[in-house]
């Protein structure tokens, strides 16, 4: 037993101490999460703990001790239970888009081992700490408006399937079914850049199963086909807009540099914004965010050539 | 080898119906409807959004009558989210259950959607309300179809591209829109969260003006601990909601007292009509203010309108006198057309404003137009919104912007002006009219 305190309390030391290095680990960074009503807030690493006198380190770790038999993990901890308690899980994050430098269980789970460490993980604030850009799309839907508007009145201790909430939350569509390998990722059919890939017919179906736990299959496919055409219509106005910038740089290297800004640092943002907005359903990404804007950057590419075609020589 | 006369036909039939079988699922497909109904097809989206214009017949394999329970057997499974939302609605509750065939037929093989004049049935006062918008003209709830299918962007564009506007332009034809399926809850629609999907945006950032006043900082603070099961009158929340102000008493007319037309266009707040609509406000207000500061706040929404607008017509007569000249790039000529705007094949013109119809153009024009478009619609409505939600703050930045952004704007006419008259002759036209997305869009329609 004392072995065992030993082990933790020298845990909980290092783990509050590195918390010093904050800024250089993005590991310990994506760990903070903020908490939503009835949610315990994890025990987050502290900057300023280097100030923090021993009486208190005592106090918090007997607290903690006390408070829940928590334990507070590190990633290896984890993997070290659950890859044999939850094979087909930790396969699934190995192989899937969270499986990155920086992030690892503890980034949504947090770490105190108190039995809410699932809970946790399914709100949205669990999420948004990684994907700030996601929430303007996700806010304004009817989705995230519901979900506000609970404030935190869902259980989050239930299964992310058969529409346990009252609206979906991130996690309701994107780890449909609890699967960790994001493979619910609502991929539209076509991009602006690369043509249509075969191989993810399994996830466009996919794509559509945690809609159909409240909506008909009738609907979800006619709003997925039509956002797929409305995200097409944003590649050809892309790849117009490419085309353009290709003939300014072949007249007018310099006057091709403000173009090709234009093109990737506003336009790809908006073409996003499309896509955000067919996923989220939000009609602010789909059109102001997203083709309105395109609209725009396009007749000020083509604004661009324009000039250069009619400059005089010399001009 | 020789045809029969019969084949020959036949033939020919089939060469007619068969752009129809490639172009246009015929069974979600239909004529456009408004105005310009004869220049455009809906997308299979377009029945979800106007189910009573747009009808699509159901295509479930289930055949049968069902009644009241029989429905949520098969739902509760198939469908587990809305059977929930419903069981928690006050459709489920009482001795009279309002189960699923009062809405939506009892027929599987004809099952259709709710529309307002459904949700009338029960609800008499409620439309009749919402129908009496009607006289107001725009900007109403009740008419916001009737602006959208006839507004010539709408009409112009493919129609998956613009499917955005009718997600939001359905508040004239569902109810849904505020009390969300299928729980329809009252007290969800009184929460300011209810308006933000279509009161969001560049055009109207309803929601962040609101959020950013005094009104809506008490509300984010406070907001989740109050009852929201108290109907909207004087006295039962600390702070006006949108819906507080708007559609005070619950009333689902907004539109009596829609007086600055969300800030699109300019208005005389001292015309008689007005006068009565501004009247309307000092009452609304007049629950929680003295009438001095009341007139005070309008005295300075006068005032930041006034600003505005001399702002916008300094940089629109700019533009105006460019387009005398014959100075912007690209002329009218130069540019694509509307399919439905016969008249400018001889008659181009560049629009100019409201009043000439900029709003719908704000694509196939040059990016000068296109900027006074973004001061006009975007930065100008959100001081707009600003001012008249309380958020001086916001108001302020805003106008901010209109400076720097007309003072862009002023540099780059004059830029325009010196170079329009060196300019040399070239076929410029192609670079306008032609492009993947540009032939893309003046096919479909």
């Amino acid at each position: 037993m004392l072995i065992l305190l030993r082990h933790i309390g020298t845990r909980f030391l290092d783990s509050r101490f590195r918390g010093n290095d904050e800024a250089e680990n993005p590991l310990k960074k994506s760990s903070v999460i903020p908490a939503k009503a009835g949610i315990q807030r994890p025990q987050t690493p502290n900057s300023k703990c280097d100030k923090v006198e021993l009486k208190w380190i005592l106090a918090w770790l007997g607290a903690g001790l006390m408070a829940a038999g928590a334990a507070v993990v590190v990633a290896d901890d984890c993997l070290r239970c659950h890859q044999e308690r939850d094979r087909d899980l930790v396969i699934e994050w190995r192989t899937g888009p969270h499986n990155r430098p920086g992030v690892d269980c503890r980034s949504c789970h947090g770490e105190r081992h108190d039995g809410s460490m699932a809970a946790r993980s399914r709100t949205n604030d669990a999420c948004l700490g990684c994907h700030p850009r996601v929430v303007g799309s996700y806010r304004t839907s009817k989705h995230g408006v519901l979900v506000a508007i609970e404030g935190g009145r869902d259980d989050y201790s239930r299964s992310l399937s058969d529409a346990h909430y009252r609206s979906p939350t991130c996690a309701y569509c994107h780890l449909h079914l609890g699967k960790h390998g994001m493979s619910y990722r609502v991929e539209a059919k076509a991009s602006a850049l690369r043509p249509v890939q075969v191989d993810i017919t399994n996830r466009l179906d996919q794509r559509m199963r945690p809609c159909r736990d409240c909506h008909s299959p009738r609907f979800v496919e006619t709003w997925f086909a039509t956002g797929d055409r409305m995200v097409e219509i944003g590649g050809m106005k892309m790849r117009e807009a490419m085309a353009v910038v290709q003939e300014i740089s072949r007249r007018d290297p310099m006057a091709a540099l403000k173009a090709r800004i234009i093109l990737y640092r506003s336009m790809l943002g908006h073409l996003k914004n499309v896509k955000l907005g067919v996923g989220h359903q939000s009609p602010d990404g789909q059109w102001w965010h997203g083709q309105a804007a395109l609209d725009g950057d396009l007749l000020r590419i083509k604004s661009i050539l324009h000039e250069v075609l009619v400059r005089p020589e010399g001009g | 080898m020789r045809f029969s006369h019969r084949q020959v036909v036949i033939g020919f039939c089939l060469l007619l119906v068969w752009p129809m079988w490639v172009w246009g699922d015929s069974s979600a497909s239909f004529r456009g409807t408004g105005e310009y109904g004869g220049s455009w097809r809906s997308d299979p989206m377009h029945g979800y959004w106007d189910p009573l214009t747009y009808p699509r017949p159901e295509s479930s394999k289930v055949k049968g009558v069902f009644q009241g329970e029989e429905c949520l057997e098969c739902h509760a499974t198939l469908t587990p989210g809305i059977v929930q939302d419903w069981r928690a609605s006050r459709h489920a509750q009482g001795s009279h259950p309002v189960f699923c065939p009062s809405c939506h037929g009892q027929d599987h093989e004809k099952l259709f959607f709710p529309t307002p004049e459904t949700c009338g049935r029960c609800h008499p006062q409620r439309l009749e309300q919402v129908e009496d918008e009607k006289r107001y003209g725009f900007p109403s709830h009740a008419l916001a179809m009737e602006r959208v299918v006839d507004s010539k962007h709408f009409a112009d564009k493919p129609k998956a591209e613009v499917a955005a506007c009718l997600q939001c332009h359905s508040v004239a034809t569902k109810c849904d829109s505020c009390h969300t399926r299928h729980r329809f809850s009252a007290a969800e629609a009184r929460r300011p969260e209810a308006c933000v999907t279509c009161h969001s945006g560049p055009p109207h950032p309803d929601d962040t003006s609101y959020f950013a006043s005094p009104h809506g900082v008490r509300y984010l603070k406070e907001g989740n601990g109050w009852d929201w099961s108290k109907p909207l009158r004087r006295g039962n929340y600390p702070v006006p909601t949108c819906a507080g102000c708007h559609m005070k008493d619950g009333n689902h007319q907004v539109a009596d007292k829609a007086l600055w037309k969300f800030g699109i266009r300019e208005i005389n707040p001292e015309t008689a009509e007005n006068r009565i609509k501004r009247n309307r406000w000092v009452k609304v207000c007049g629950d929680c203010h003295p009438s001095k500061v009341i007139n005070e706040f309008f005295h300075t929404l006068d005032e930041e309108r006034g600003s505005a607008w001399k702002k916008l017509y300094t940089v629109e007569k700019i533009l105006k006198n460019l387009r005398s000249d014959g100075l912007l790039l690209p002329n009218a000529a130069d540019r694509p057309l509307y399919p439905m705007d016969w008249l400018a094949r001889w008659f181009p013109k560049e629009r100019i404003g409201f009043l000439e119809g900029q709003a719908s153009a704000f694509y196939n024009v040059g990016a000068l137009e296109r900027d006074y478009f973004d001061l006009w619609y975007f930065t100008n409505t959100g001081a707009y919104k600003g001012m008249a939600h309380g958020a001086k703050k916001m108001a302020t930045r805003f106008h901010g912007r209109m400076v720097e952004e007309s003072h862009a704007i002023v540099v780059e006419a004059d830029r325009v002006r010196t170079l329009g008259k060196r300019a040399k002759k070239s076929d410029i036209k192609p670079l306008w009219t032609e492009g993947e997305y540009t032939r893309y869009n003046r096919d479909h329609n």
